[in-house]
């Protein structure tokens, strides 16, 4: 803090992810200082890795339809482009695809593969480029040569500490975004082969362990070495994280240009809640308002504002906290071990009470 | 084939060579009793199993002992691993031509420096959709010809542009690093014929990878940087009895298992690949020399 009572730390920008025309409109007016999004590729829609169709908006209209509502409030809008990889029968397709975007007036294009940053580099379009955390930056290093190749931005890694964070962007020379809130993944983005497809095998799998994700399910356990050591229903690869409204002054500390919040596939409430939220709780910061950010805090965690859907009965402190779901927090901790209260475990067990 | 050493397969008018990789100096010593002519050391997938400096030494004057061409190999780098990564490729570097497999673009970036350093990249640059465990591979179902073009886009590796190719040759890479899905192995040539080798890694093919080891979180390891590596001894079996797919975890990497027969040996004969990747461990049950010349005899046969 400085000595006028206002944070020295620069406030970072929020940027806001949506798939829709009214969500845009409310992520803006939440308080967005970008939003990003992506658009339906057409001729290969069903073509779908991570996300399907509902985290993207439907047309190139609608794309306009966003860029020009956030351009008359003073927000702009990066544009995802939605591939980890490149190959020759898909080249016409994303080059038309960015051309069609660019048309739409987007701020900034989003790339994760070094075959379509040769695409938009030839296309000459004069937008900045971000590097998506598809390219897995973890270190210093790695920001340079992307600084090398024209990026102007990069977005790291969730799996960093708060420490390697701030190392980085000291190091580097073009600002550097982190994703702050949302289902932060469990493995490393562009190393995680284990799609969200919705085919009966998975979806029953999930339904019944009341997971959502393939990497929460719980797994029976094999030694291999050793038959008679079976650990049963273990949640193995959860290791997500949630939510960041405590660390946002260590983050503002740190240097970071952009906070990134995720949920492209969420719900419009959910996009404009969470934005809402994190807005106030910046302002809050930057004016050096430091007790009402603190009492702020303490309410969120009493309440249910930061879940993907509207829910009157999980509180953040009985999941999230509770459970050490922290962007940066740390990588050790294993939250299906974690004892949880068993009003939570009744919640959990009978999820129709909230239906 | 028999004045071949075991570890040069001769597939048609193809020869491969077989390649033993491993991650710490038990298994290295092992591997160096066996007949191969080149070793990979180094960890692939985890940051907090990088030899030291001084194992780094012992495991390159082992090899070299043993006459044996020397591999080294890095994984993905947070900023103070990577430091120790850039002492050890320097360290290479002073000692001659040497290659390396990396898994990081900030390794990657750095090695451009050193002039005896060859680039080769590892399996976590290569971006390869059908590493995926489901055989769903679109969101909901669809017509046969949607598919048949799915199929066609799903079962290749980002290294199927040109583009991106010559990105990769720009920056000295010599290689790639693929994994034994027979689907791909057609798509493979083109790889080759512009001028990249392509190793393939038999049997695992990595699914997932964290940072946040699911191993060690499971069995209460404390502290990663004093990890006790239980990764070298144990490999787990993952059973949802819902899911129909084998799924396994060692480390920090969940795996799925494929198994090489005539047919896909067959078609690997086409696919222009120059060398064949055998990894020590639990999971592949390859841990003694012994057990490494079994593997190779069946493939072999």
């Amino acid at each position: 803090m400085s000595s006028s009572g206002v944070y020295s730390g620069k406030i970072p920008k929020i940027m806001a992810p949506i798939n829709s025309y009214e969500g845009g409109v409310k992520v803006v007016d939440a308080g967005a200082d970008e939003v990003y999004c992506a658009v339906q590729i057409p001729k290969i829609r069903d073509f779908v890795l991570y996300r399907g169709p509902s985290s993207e908006l439907p047309t190139y209209d609608d794309l306009g339809k966003v860029v020009n509502y956030a351009h008359d409030h003073g927000s702009k809008v990066d544009l995802v482009i939605n591939q980890p990889y490149m190959v020759v029968d898909i080249e016409k397709n994303i080059r038309k695809h960015i051309k069609n975007c660019v048309d739409q007036g987007v701020d900034y294009l989003i790339i994760g593969d070094f075959g379509i940053l040769s695409i938009a580099k030839k296309m000459n379009t004069g937008i900045p480029i971000i590097a998506s955390t598809y390219l897995v930056s973890m270190n210093s290093e790695s920001i340079a040569f992307l600084t090398k190749l024209g990026y102007s931005r990069a977005v790291l890694e969730r799996h960093l500490t708060l420490d390697e964070i701030k190392r980085i962007v000291d190091n580097s020379r073009i600002g550097i975004e982190i994703l702050i809130h949302g289902g932060g993944c469990s493995n490393i983005n562009a190393s995680c082969y284990l799609y969200h497809h919705k085919f009966a095998e998975l979806i029953n799998a999930q339904r019944e362990s009341n997971t959502s994700t393939p990497c929460a399910l719980p797994f029976n356990l094999h030694n291999l070495n050793d038959p008679q050591d079976v650990v049963p229903s273990v949640n193995v690869m959860d290791a997500f994280e949630y939510c960041s409204i405590c660390h946002l002054p260590k983050l503002i500390e740190a240097g970071v240009e952009g906070l990134k919040i995720e949920g492209r596939t969420g719900s419009v409430w959910y996009q404009e809640a969470t934005t809402k939220i994190y807005r106030e709780l910046l302002d809050m910061i930057a004016a050096g308002h430091m007790d009402d950010y603190d009492t702020r805090l303490e309410e969120l965690r009493n309440g249910v504002y930061f879940l993907p859907v509207p829910s009157g009965f999980y509180k953040i402190k009985d999941i999230w906290c509770r459970q050490n779901r922290c962007y940066y927090s740390g990588l050790e901790h294993a939250p299906y071990k974690t004892p949880i209260t068993w009003q939570t475990w009744t919640k959990q067990h009978f999820s129709w009470v909230q239906r | 084939m028999a004045d071949l050493d075991k570890t040069t397969l001769q597939l048609g008018t193809a020869m491969i060579d077989v390649t033993i990789h491993t991650a710490n100096i038990s298994f290295l010593k092992e591997a160096l009793q066996s007949n191969c002519k080149k070793i990979r050391y180094g960890s692939e997938f985890c940051m907090y199993a990088i030899p030291s400096m001084n194992e780094l030494k012992r495991a390159y004057d082992m090899t070299k002992e043993a006459e044996k061409k020397f591999v080294y190999v890095t994984p993905r780098l947070a900023d103070d691993p990577m430091d120790l990564v850039k002492k050890q490729l320097q360290f290479l570097d002073e000692l001659g031509e040497t290659t390396v497999i990396v898994n990081d673009l900030g390794a990657l970036n750095y090695v451009e420096e050193l002039s005896n350093i060859k680039p080769h990249l590892g399996r976590q640059l290569v971006y390869t959709p059908s590493r995926c465990p489901w055989d769903e591979i679109t969101e909901h179902q669809v017509n046969f010809f949607t598919k048949r073009k799915v199929e066609k886009i799903f079962y290749q590796t980002a290294l199927n542009y040109e583009p991106t190719i010559n990105f990769f040759k720009d920056l000295k890479v010599v290689g790639a690093d693929v994994d034994w899905i027979p689907k791909l192995f057609s798509n493979l040539r083109y790889i080759s014929h512009n001028n990249l080798n392509v190793s393939v890694h038999l049997l695992s093919i990595p699914v997932a990878i964290t940072r946040k080891c699911h191993m060690a979180r499971f069995l209460g390891e404390k502290d990663f940087d004093r990890c006790s590596r239980p990764c070298y001894s144990k490999a787990y079996f993952m059973n949802n009895p819902t899911l129909e797919k084998k799924l396994y975890v060692q480390g920090n990497t969940i795996y799925k298992l494929e198994e090489p027969n005539p047919k896909t040996m067959e078609s690997l004969k086409k696919s222009g690949v120059s060398e064949l990747v055998l990894s020590m461990g639990p999971l592949s049950k390859m841990t003694s020399q012994s057990s490494l010349d079994e593997v190779i005899q069946k493939i072999q046969t």
